[in-house]
C-alpha cells in the first residue's frame, strides 16, 4: 500500500515537473520551433499540441519497452525511425479530429518528427524508466508544451488580429505581421521562462526555510 | 563552371537571406546546445553537411516511389527522416568498425547532427524532394555553414546572459531566449518575414 | 605647518558614464534644432514623450525588481532621443513609445541595464517598430508641401518617397546630392541633417565619447561598395553621395555603431567591427526587405562583436573537447 502511494506521488511529481516546474520548453529549451514559428494563432497551437501528444505517448512507451534491448549507438537511429513511422498514425488521428489541420500546418506538422523534446524524452528518459513514469512524463510534457504554445499563440493572435480561434473579440489588432514572426515567439518564451524561473526560485527558498529545524 | 556557380549561390542563399536558423527559428534547440561546446563546432557542422548531402542524395533516388501518392505531404517528411536515420546508422557502424578512436571522440555528436539534418532540410524537402546535384551540394554546404555560424555566435551567450546585475529571473535561459529573439528580429529584416 | 589637501581644479575629471551620456544627449539635441525651426514644436514634443516613455519603463522595471531607481546615468534618455531621431516626424506618438518600451523592457533591463546590453537598445526598439508597423515607419511627410504639423495630435500628412525608398527601387532620387546637405527632404527626423550629424560626430570623437575608428571603417566599406556596386545607373561618386546621405546610414555610423558597450574593446577589433557593420548595411540596402536596414545591421554587428574580440585575443580554438547532448 505504501509502495503504491509512493508510486502515485512520484508519478504525480513527474507529471507536474514535465508540465510546469521542469517544463522542457522553458527550462530545457527543447522543442522551440513549433512554438516560435508555428504557434502564431490558437488553432495552430491546439493542432500542434494534439499532434505532439499523439506522437510522444506511443513513441516513449515503445522506447520504454524496447529501448534497453538495443545498443546505445543504435538507439538514436531507432528513435528517429520510430518517430517517422508513428508520425503517420499521429497525423491521421489529428486530421480526423480537426479536418484539414495537418495540411494547413504543413512544415510545422512535419517537423514534429524531429522535435527535440520528443526525441530527447524517447532517447534519454524512456528506456531507463518504468512505464508509469514514462507515461506521466509524456503526458506532463504534452500538457506543458500545450500550455506554453497555446498561451503564446493566444497573445500573438490577439495582438495581431484582435481575435482568438479566428473569432473576432471586438478589439482592433494593432500590430502588423511582425508578431507572427519567430522572433516574437522567442521573446515571449524568454519572459515565460523568466516567470517559471522566478517561481522555482521562490519554491526553493521556501523549501530551504522549511528545512531549517524549528527550536 | 555553371554548376560550381549554382552550387555557391545556393550555399550563399542558405547562409544569408534564406537563413532558416535565425529568420525561421528552425533547429535552435540544438544550436544552443552546440554553442555550449565551441570546440566541437567544426566537426558538428561537418557532420551536418555530410548527413544533409547523403539524405538529399537518398531522397533524390527514392522520391519516384512517392510520385502520385495522395499522402505526399505526410510521406515526404517521413522519408527524409528514414534517410537521415539510415545515414546515421551506417555512419556510426562504419566509424565504430574502422575508426574506433575517432568514434570515441566524436560519436556523441553524430546522432544530434543526424537529427539536425532532418530539421534543417525539412523546409526544402516539403517543396520538392528532388534537388539537382549542384543545388543539393550547395544546400548541404550552406546549411552546415549557417549552423556553424549560428552556434559560434551563441558560444558567447553564457557570459552575456549571466551576470550579477541581471534580475535573477532572467539569468540564464530566459536571457538567451530574448537574445535569440532580438537576433532573429535582425534577420527578419532581410526576409521581411517570408522564408519559403 | 599644516598642509591642506585640496582638489586640483585644473585637472579634468575622468570620463564617466554620465558624462559620456551627457555628450551624446547634447549631440542628439543639436539634431532637433533644424527640424524644430522648420516644422514647429512637434520634434520637441516627440523627443520629450519618447524620453519620458523610456524613463517610465525603466522606473517600472526597477520597481518590479524592487531595486533602487537610478536614472542619473542618462542612458534611458539617450535611448529615447535616438529612437526619436529614427522616427518619421508624422508618426503617431504611440509609435516611438512602443519602440521605447521594447528598447527598455526587452533589450536593456533583462540583461542588467547599462553596461551589459548585448544589443544597442535603440536599434532593437526601432527594428521592432519596423517589423510590427512598417507602414507607419516608412511613411514620410513631404517637406515641400505646405502643411501645418500639429505638435502632438495624429494628422494625415501629404506623403512623399524618401531618397532611400527611391534608391531601393533602382531609380535615381529627384533631389540633387548637394541639396540633401540642407536636410530638407523626406526621411527620419534626425537623419536628414547631414552637416549637423557630421559636426556631432566630430564633437563626440574629440571628446572621446565615440571611437572614430569604428565610424571611419564603417563609412569606408559603405563608400567602397557604393562606388563599385552602385544600385542605380550613375557614376560612382554620385552613387556614394546618395548612399551616404540617404536613410539612416550616417546617423547609425556616428551614434549607434559606436556604442561603447556593444563595440569591441581593441582598436583592430573596432576597425573590423566597423567594416563588418558597413558591409551589412549595404547588404541590407540591396537585399533586405525594407528601404532602411541600418538598425538590423547594427544588431547583427553587435552579435558579432564578442566573436571579433575572441578571435583577436586568439582565444578561439576549434578542436576536440568531448560534448554531451
Amino acid at each position: 500500500m505504501t509502495n503504491k502511494k509512493t508510486l502515485l506521488r512520484e508519478t504525480g511529481t513527474i507529471f507536474f515537473n514535465g508540465a510546469f516546474f521542469k517544463n522542457p520548453v522553458l527550462i530545457g529549451a527543447l522543442g522551440l520551433y513549433p512554438i516560435v514559428a508555428g504557434g502564431y494563432n490558437l488553432r495552430n497551437a491546439v493542432e500542434l499540441s494534439l499532434l505532439f501528444l499523439f506522437l510522444t505517448l506511443p513513441l516513449t512507451l515503445l522506447l520504454c519497452l524496447v529501448g534497453e534491448m538495443v545498443p546505445l549507438w543504435i538507439r538514436p537511429g531507432l528513435v528517429l525511425t520510430a518517430s517517422a513511422v508513428l508520425y503517420l498514425p499521429a497525423a491521421w488521428l489529428t486530421e480526423k479530429l480537426l479536418p484539414g489541420s495537418v495540411t494547413a500546418l504543413g512544415m510545422f506538422a512535419a517537423l514534429m518528427i524531429c522535435n527535440s523534446m520528443i526525441l530527447s524524452r524517447a532517447n534519454d528518459y524512456a528506456p531507463t524508466h518504468i512505464g508509469w513514469a514514462v507515461a506521466a512524463d509524456a503526458l506532463g510534457c504534452s500538457i506543458g508544451f500545450a500550455a506554453v504554445i497555446c498561451l503564446s499563440a493566444a497573445i500573438r493572435e490577439f495582438w495581431l488580429k484582435g481575435s482568438l480561434w479566428h473569432t473576432n473579440m471586438g478589439v482592433y489588432g494593432t500590430a502588423d505581421a511582425g508578431v507572427s514572426l519567430p522572433f516574437f515567439g522567442f521573446l515571449l518564451l524568454g519572459f515565460f521562462a523568466a516567470f517559471v524561473q522566478w517561481v522555482n526560485e521562490k519554491r526553493s527558498k521556501k523549501a530551504g526555510r522549511r528545512r531549517v529545524p524549528r527550536i | 563552371m555553371n554548376t560550381f556557380v549554382q552550387m555557391l549561390l545556393t550555399a550563399l542563399l542558405a547562409v544569408s537571406t534564406e537563413n532558416i536558423l535565425f529568420a525561421g527559428g528552425i533547429g535552435f534547440s540544438r544550436v544552443l546546445r552546440a554553442g555550449r561546446r565551441p570546440k566541437m563546432l567544426g566537426m558538428y557542422s561537418a557532420f551536418v553537411t555530410v548527413f544533409t548531402l547523403i539524405s538529399m542524395a537518398a531522397a533524390y533516388f527514392l522520391s519516384p516511389l512517392l510520385a502520385g501518392s495522395q499522402m505526399l505531404i505526410v510521406l515526404r517528411p517521413a522519408l527524409l527522416a528514414f534517410c537521415s536515420a539510415a545515414a546515421y546508422l551506417i555512419a556510426a557502424f562504419v566509424l565504430k568498425t574502422f575508426s574506433a578512436q575517432f568514434y570515441r571522440k566524436y560519436g556523441q555528436i553524430l546522432a544530434p547532427a543526424a537529427m539536425n539534418t532532418v530539421v534543417l532540410s525539412m523546409p526544402y524537402v516539403l517543396k520538392s524532394l528532388k534537388l539537382a546535384l549542384p543545388d543539393a551540394l550547395g544546400f548541404a554546404l550552406g546549411t552546415g555553414a549557417a549552423f556553424f555560424l549560428a552556434a559560434l555566435v551563441f558560444s558567447h551567450t553564457p557570459e552575456i546572459c549571466r551576470n550579477p546585475d541581471m534580475p535573477k529571473a532572467f539569468s540564464g535561459l530566459p536571457a538567451v531566449l530574448i537574445y535569440v529573439g532580438i537576433l532573429s528580429m535582425a534577420f527578419a529584416g532581410f526576409t521581411g518575414g517570408k522564408l519559403f | 605647518m599644516t598642509l591642506n589637501e585640496a582638489r586640483a581644479p585644473f585637472v579634468k575629471s575622468e570620463a564617466s558614464v554620465a558624462s559620456m551620456m551627457r555628450d551624446v544627449l547634447f549631440a542628439l539635441a543639436m539634431l532637433l534644432i533644424l527640424p524644430a525651426v522648420h516644422y514647429g514644436p512637434r520634434p520637441l514634443v516627440m523627443a520629450g514623450v519618447t524620453m519620458l516613455a523610456c524613463a517610465v519603463c525603466e522606473i517600472a522595471f526597477s520597481l518590479i525588481q524592487t531595486k533602487s531607481i537610478s536614472l542619473s546615468d542618462g542612458s534611458s534618455l539617450v535611448t529615447g532621443m535616438m529612437i526619436t531621431m529614427l522616427m518619421p516626424l508624422n508618426a503617431p506618438l504611440w509609435l516611438p513609445c512602443a519602440a521605447s518600451a521594447f528598447a527598455i523592457l526587452v533589450a536593456k533591463m533583462p540583461f542588467g541595464s547599462i553596461g551589459h546590453t548585448p544589443f544597442n537598445p535603440a536599434a532593437s526598439g526601432v527594428a521592432f517598430a519596423v517589423l510590427c508597423w512598417p507602414k507607419e515607419m516608412f511613411s514620410y511627410f513631404d517637406p515641400a508641401a505646405a502643411q501645418t504639423i500639429p505638435p502632438y495630435q495624429d494628422f494625415t500628412a501629404v506623403l512623399a518617397r524618401s531618397p532611400a525608398a527611391v534608391l531601393k527601387s533602382g531609380l535615381k532620387p529627384g533631389i540633387l546630392p548637394l541639396d540633401m546637405l540642407w536636410g530638407v527632404f523626406p526621411g527620419p527626423l534626425g537623419t536628414t541633417g547631414i552637416l549637423v550629424i557630421c559636426a556631432c560626430g566630430l564633437f563626440l570623437f574629440l571628446k572621446r565619447t565615440a571611437r572614430w575608428e569604428i565610424t571611419v571603417s564603417f563609412l569606408a566599406v559603405a563608400v567602397l561598395i557604393a562606388a563599385f556596386f552602385p544600385r542605380i545607373a550613375c557614376d560612382p561618386l554620385t552613387s556614394v553621395k546618395y548612399e551616404l546621405m540617404s536613410g539612416s546610414l550616417l546617423f547609425c555610423s556616428v551614434f549607434m555603431v559606436t556604442d561603447p558597450v556593444t563595440a569591441p574593446h581593441r582598436i583592430p577589433g573596432r576597425i573590423f567591427y566597423g567594416a563588418f557593420g558597413g558591409f551589412l548595411v549595404m547588404m541590407f540596402r540591396r537585399f533586405g526587405a525594407f528601404e532602411q536596414g541600418a538598425v538590423f545591421a547594427v544588431i547583427i554587428a553587435n552579435a558579432a562583436a564578442p566573436q571579433i574580440d575572441s578571435l583577436l585575443l586568439g582565444a578561439l580554438r576549434l578542436g576536440d573537447e568531448p560534448y554531451d547532448e
